[in-house]
C-alpha cells in the first residue's frame, strides 16, 4: 500500500517500516511523530473492516471499541508526550462484531539523532488466552462446586478401578462404612472381607463374589440392593442401599466402578416400630370391633326381648278393656265406658312407643348398606300411600325429579315417610296445602329440603325437635307420640349427613337434610 | 276319622283367654285344647307324659303356635313336628307377636303353614284369630 504523501512522512524507511508493519501478524499500524495515521496492515483491515482509503482520514481510536476509547486516549496521549512505548490491553472494533482483546503495543522509531520520527503500533490477539483464562477458572469453579457436593453429599460414593481396588470415595462413604475421616481405603475391595459380614435382608450370608463392586466388575446389574453390612472387629451393624454403574473404555472393557451407597438402618429400624405398632393397632381394632359386635348384639337381643315383654301385658290391657266393654255392656254407664276408652287408647299408645323405640333401637345397628337410590321415586310413592289413606286431602306435591343419593335404601325410606307424613300432617288444617321436596341451599351447602306451608312451629323450640319423644305441638292439635324426627336424625347422621329445620308459626316448615358426609353435600340431581 | 280339635300353644295366660274368647265368638272355643309350654305340646302332640291316654285319638286340625315358650320354644316344637311322620303334616299357625323377619323366615324354613303376628288393638286381635280359627277348622281340608 503506498504510503500517503505528507510533508512530513519519511521516504527510503517508510517503505521497509511498511513492508514489516505488513508482515506483522495482527494488526498494526504507522503513524506519523505527532500522531496521524499514515499506513494500516491488511490485518488491520481485515479484523475490522475499515474500509478507509484516505489515511488523512483514519484516525486509530475510532476503531478502538467505544468502552475502551477514554483509556487508549490517554495512554496514546502519555506516549506521544513522553514520547516512550506503552503497552495496555484493548479491544478493537470487529468486523464480525465480536468484542475481540488485543495486546496493544506503541514503539516510538527514532532517528540518528534519537527524535522520534515515527510511531509503530501493534496488537497481538489475546482473545483465545483470555477465553481460555475464563473457560479454566469457570472449569474449576464447577469443578470445586462438584468437590464440595461430593464430600457433603449423605450417600457415600466410591470409586473403583476395573481390577476393583479402592481409587476414590467421599467422607460419607467412609463415615457409613463405620471408618474414620483418616482411614486409608486404598485397596482391593477383598480386603474389606476382613472387616465386614454381608447378609441378606432375610439373614443369609452373601459371599464375596456377591458383593456389589465384583457383580458389577461382572458387568452385572446392581441397583437397589439392600443388605446388611456386619463389622467383624466391632458391634455394628447396618442396613445399605447399594446402587452402581460400571463405566467401559471405546473398546468395551471395563474402566471403573462407581458405587452409591444410602444407609437407611434407622429408617429400617423406623419402618419396623410402625408396622409392629400398626399390627398392634389392628389387634386392638378387632378386640374393639368384636366387643363392638357382641354390645350391639345383646342390645339387639335386649331390644327384642323388651319389646316383645312389654307387648304381652299391653295386649292384655287392650284385649280385657274390650272385652269388658263388649261381655259386661249393660253394667256399665257411659262414664265407665269412657274410662275403658281411655285405658285402651293409651295401650295403644304405648304399644305405638314401644314399636317406635324398637325401630329406634334398630336404626343404630347393622352395616350401611349403599346403594343407588331414586329419591324422587321414594318420595312419589311415600306420598302416594299417604294420597291413599287420605283419599279426601288434596295436597298439592311437587317433587324434584332425577334425585339421586347412595344410602340405605330401607333407612331412607323411613327418613323420607318421617319427613313427608309430618309435611303432610301438619298441613291437615291448612286451606291450599303444598309439600315440596327438592334440591337447595343451606348456608353454602347443597342439600335436599322438604317443606310445607302447613302450620309450622316455633323456631326457638327447634333444637327439642330431633330429640325422641318431644313434641311442639298439643296432643289434641296433632295426635302422635314424636318419635319420628330422632329416628330421622339417627339415620342422617349414620349416613354422614345432617339435618336442620326452619319454620315460622302458621307459615310452615321446611326440613333441609344430606345424606352424606362431603362438604359440598350429595344434592345432585341425576 | 275327622279330628275336631284345635291345639293352642300358649303361654301366657291372659293371651290363652283372650284367644279362647275370640275363638268363643265363632263358636270354636269347645274345639279347642290348650298346652302351655313346649313340652306339654309335643306330649299332647305324640300321646306321651300326661296324656298318654290320647293314643289312638285324631291330630287336631290346627296347631296355633306361640314362638317364645318355656322349656321347649315354639320353633323346636315345629321341627320336632316335622320331624315325626305322625305329625309332619299337620298345619301350624305361628302366633306371635314378634315382627322380627328372621322370626318369620325361620318358621317358614321350618315348616310353618302360616305365620300371623299378634296385634295390640284387641279387635284386630279377636277377628284374626276367628279368621285363622274358622279357615284352618272348617273351611281347610286337612292332609
Amino acid at each position: 500500500m503506498p504510503a500517503s504523501t505528507g510533508p512530513t512522512s519519511p521516504r527510503l524507511d517508510d517503505l521497509s517500516l511498511q513492508q514489516l508493519a505488513e508482515f506483522f501478524p495482527g494488526p498494526s499500524w504507522i503513524a506519523a511523530r505527532e500522531g496521524t495515521c499514515v499506513f494500516v496492515n491488511d490485518e488491520w483491515r481485515r479484523h475490522t473492516g475499515c474500509m478507509v482509503s484516505e489515511m488523512r482520514e483514519l484516525e486509530i481510536l475510532d476503531w478502538v471499541h467505544y468502552e475502551d476509547r477514554e483509556r487508549v486516549t490517554e495512554e496514546l496521549v502519555q506516549a506521544r508526550g513522553r514520547e516512550h512505548e506503552a503497552r495496555f490491553e484493548c479491544r478493537l472494533r470487529s468486523a464480525d462484531s465480536e468484542p475481540h482483546w488485543f495486546d496493544m503495543r506503541l514503539l516510538p522509531l527514532r532517528d540518528a539523532r534519537g527524535h522520534v520520527k515515527a510511531w509503530f503500533g501493534s496488537c497481538t490477539d489475546i482473545q483465545a488466552a483470555r477465553t481460555a483464562v475464563a473457560l479454566r477458572a469457570a472449569s474449576e469453579a464447577q469443578e470445586a462446586q462438584l468437590r464440595a457436593l461430593v464430600s457433603n453429599m449423605s450417600e457415600g460414593l466410591i470409586v473403583a478401578d476395573a481390577q476393583g481396588h479402592l481409587i476414590d470415595w467421599n467422607p460419607a462413604a467412609l463415615k457409613i462404612h463405620g471408618f474414620a475421616a483418616t482411614d486409608d481405603m486404598r485397596r482391593h475391595v477383598s480386603t474389606f472381607t476382613r472387616n465386614f459380614i454381608v447378609r441378606t435382608l432375610e439373614g443369609t450370608i452373601v459371599p464375596f463374589e456377591n458383593w456389589p463392586i465384583p457383580r458389577l466388575l461382572r458387568g452385572e446389574e446392581v441397583r437397589d440392593l439392600e443388605v446388611q453390612l456386619e463389622r467383624l472387629d466391632r458391634p455394628q451393624s447396618f442396613i445399605m442401599i447399594y446402587n452402581g454403574s460400571l463405566l467401559r473404555n471405546a473398546d468395551g472393557s471395563p474402566s471403573m466402578v462407581l458405587l452409591t451407597i444410602h444407609e437407611v438402618t434407622e429408617r429400617r429400624r423406623k419402618d419396623a416400630q410402625i408396622a409392629r405398632l400398626n399390627a398392634e393397632l389392628e389387634a386392638r381394632v378387632l378386640e374393639r370391633t368384636l366387643e363392638l359386635r357382641a354390645a350391639n348384639a345383646e342390645l339387639e337381643s335386649f331390644a327384642y326381648a323388651v319389646s316383645h315383654e312389654l307387648r304381652a301385658p299391653l295386649r292384655a290391657m287392650n284385649g280385657f278393656g274390650n272385652a269388658l266393654l263388649e261381655d259386661c255392656a249393660p253394667g256399665l254407664d257411659e262414664t265407665a265406658r269412657g274410662y275403658i276408652a281411655n285405658i285402651l287408647a293409651a295401650s295403644l299408645s304405648m304399644g305405638a312407643l314401644v314399636d317406635g323405640l324398637l325401630q329406634l333401637s334398630r336404626n343404630t345397628r347393622g352395616n350401611l348398606e349403599r346403594q343407588e337410590c331414586d329419591l324422587s321415586a321414594l318420595a312419589e310413592s311415600v306420598l302416594a300411600d299417604l294420597a291413599r289413606a287420605e283419599p279426601l286431602r288434596a295436597v298439592k306435591c311437587s317433587i324434584e325429579p332425577g334425585l339421586r343419593v347412595l344410602g340405605d335404601p330401607r333407612l331412607i325410606e323411613g327418613v323420607l315417610r318421617n319427613l313427608l307424613g309430618n309435611a303432610w300432617k301438619y298441613t291437615a288444617r291448612t286451606a291450599e296445602p303444598v309439600i315440596h321436596f327438592h334440591t337447595s341451599q343451606l348456608e353454602g351447602q347443597a342439600c335436599f329440603v322438604v317443606e310445607d306451608n302447613g302450620s309450622g312451629f316455633a323456631l326457638e323450640h327447634a333444637d327439642k325437635l330431633f330429640r325422641p319423644f318431644q313434641r311442639l305441638h298439643r296432643q289434641d292439635e296433632f295426635p302422635g307420640i314424636g318419635i319420628g324426627l330422632a329416628t330421622v336424625q339417627r339415620i342422617i347422621h349414620r349416613h354422614g349427613g345432617w339435618i336442620q329445620a326452619r319454620a315460622y308459626v302458621g307459615k310452615g316448615a321446611q326440613f333441609y337434610f344430606t345424606l352424606s358426609p362431603t362438604k359440598s353435600g350429595d344434592g345432585g340431581r341425576s | 276319622m275327622k279330628s275336631k280339635s284345635i291345639l293352642l300353644v300358649e303361654d301366657n295366660p291372659n293371651d290363652e283367654t283372650l284367644t279362647l274368647r275370640a275363638l268363643a265368638k265363632v263358636n270354636l272355643a269347645n274345639a279347642v285344647d290348650v298346652a302351655r309350654d313346649g313340652q306339654q305340646a309335643l306330649d299332647y302332640l305324640f300321646a306321651e307324659g300326661e296324656f298318654v291316654g290320647r293314643r289312638g285319638a285324631p291330630a287336631p286340625s290346627v296347631v296355633m303356635l306361640d314362638l317364645n315358650l318355656p322349656r321347649i320354644d315354639g320353633l323346636d316344637v315345629l321341627r320336632r313336628m316335622r320331624a315325626d311322620e305322625r305329625t309332619r303334616l299337620i298345619p301350624v299357625v305361628m302366633l306371635t307377636s314378634s315382627d322380627e323377619q328372621r322370626d318369620r323366615l325361620r318358621s317358614y324354613e321350618s315348616g310353618a303353614n302360616s305365620f300371623v303376628r299378634k296385634p295390640l288393638d284387641f279387635g284386630e286381635f279377636a277377628e284374626t284369630v276367628a279368621r285363622l280359627g274358622l279357615y284352618w277348622f272348617a273351611t281347610n281340608d286337612p292332609p
